[in-house]
């Protein structure tokens, strides 16, 4: 896909009133894209879904043209990359539906027989994924890799401030907090679930598929993971959810936006998708 | 000019109009909530009530007018704008036409 300066603020937008522009059928509400590399199919495919207000190029690393987690599982592991373009304003759980029907009819359209899937979701679109695995599809079965990188599943601390901001905004008996609170609440329904993490309408742990390993990614601000700054606020968004394990990696110092293309992340999801 | 980036426009004119007209009753309703403060106090004044409320009503249907009138230019100009990119829209594409001359 690539995009483009516009893209990318049509992305922004999409995240802060995406749910309006798509209620209002207006044209800049993203319509769910997927697109496959353009390389020779393969029998694997890693889909790699963006995060709350990005587009697909999140994935690249900075200043390396065409260098992204998609490329590199391609070359190493031989994956047919597919990037994902959504409105990330949207429920997450109806995301969740557009993705599973888009991988349907992408499964559908591979020149070959897909033999594996492996979903990797950055942030939000890690709760978007686990989403999509809710849904008895035809390619879920064939799920056997999904990886959430600096996902909120324990709901994003900033919009849980937010929230609390605008209701106490909205019960003070001025008309300006009133209309500061309703400013506020303005924000779009997949900023809102966000908030909520795993519990978003919709969501539920069914999305362990017993087809798949689940794995798990996290950073922090500092180098130190045990620092107090790395502890309140983790990567920046998302606090580290426990102690690390085989399928829960922390990677410190590796912020937020950076999991989805920091080096030391991609040796590990190459470690995970190879089977090392 | 590409069908594509018609689009994108008109998609960024009407978020524009929803944006003003949105902005526009929360201004409203704010305005409204804070000037009935002080006619509130002057209703509980019997010698001056009735004025104060006749006042009121004059005040609240010409604050009205004003917001209403803002509501109807945005939408006369969304209007218009949408309708001149509709067009541009339906124009077949003149092939070389954005071609600098040389």
């Amino acid at each position: 896909m690539g995009a483009t300066r516009v893209d990318k603020g049509i992305g922004v937008l999409n995240a802060i009133v995406g749910d309006h522009l798509d209620r209002r059928r207006n044209d800049l509400a993203i319509d769910m894209e997927l697109s496959r590399g353009a390389g020779t199919p393969k029998p694997k495919l890693c889909v790699l879904v963006h995060g709350l207000g990005c587009t697909e190029d999140v994935f690249e690393f900075p200043g390396q043209k065409g260098v992204s987690y998609g490329a590199l599982l391609e070359r190493d592991l031989g994956y047919t990359p597919v990037a994902v373009r959504y409105n990330t304003g949207l429920a997450i759980a109806r995301n969740g539906r557009l993705l599973a029907t888009r991988l349907d009819d992408l499964v559908a359209a591979h020149p070959i027989a897909v033999e594996e899937i492996a979903l990797i979701g950055h942030s939000m679109g890690g709760l978007v994924v686990e989403s999509a695995c809710l849904l008895e599809s035809r390619w879920a079965a064939l799920v056997r890799h999904v990886v959430c990188l600096g996902t909120p599943h324990d709901g994003a601390d900033l919009e849980k401030l937010t929230r609390t901001a605008a209701d106490v905004l909205g019960a003070v008996r001025s008309p300006i907090a009133r209309l500061l609170g309703n400013v506020l609440n303005l924000r779009s329904r997949g900023v809102k679930d966000l908030g909520l993490g795993a519990a978003h309408e919709g969501a539920g742990r069914a999305a362990w598929r017993a087809t798949a390993r689940h794995y798990v990614v996290a950073g922090t601000l500092t180098g130190d993971p045990g620092h107090p700054v790395s502890r309140a606020l983790g990567d920046s968004l998302v606090r580290v959810p426990g102690p690390e394990t085989p399928d829960l990696r922390v990677f410190p110092g590796v912020h937020h936006v950076a999991l989805a293309h920091d080096d030391r992340v991609y040796e590990q999801l190459r470690a995970w998708l190879g089977g090392a | 000019m590409e069908k594509r980036t018609i689009r994108k426009l008109r998609g960024a004119a009407e978020l524009v109009t929803d944006a003003v007209d949105a902005a526009t009753t929360e201004a409203q309703r704010a305005h409204e909530e804070l000037a009935r403060r002080p006619y509130a106090v002057l209703a509980r004044i019997e010698p001056i009530a009735g004025p104060a409320k006749a006042i009121e009503s004059l005040q609240f249907a010409i604050t009205r007018i004003a917001y209403e009138t803002v509501r109807a230019g945005n939408a006369i100009v969304g209007a218009v704008v949408t309708t001149a990119l509709d067009r541009l829209e339906r124009e077949p594409a003149r092939p070389g036409a954005a071609r600098p001359r040389v």
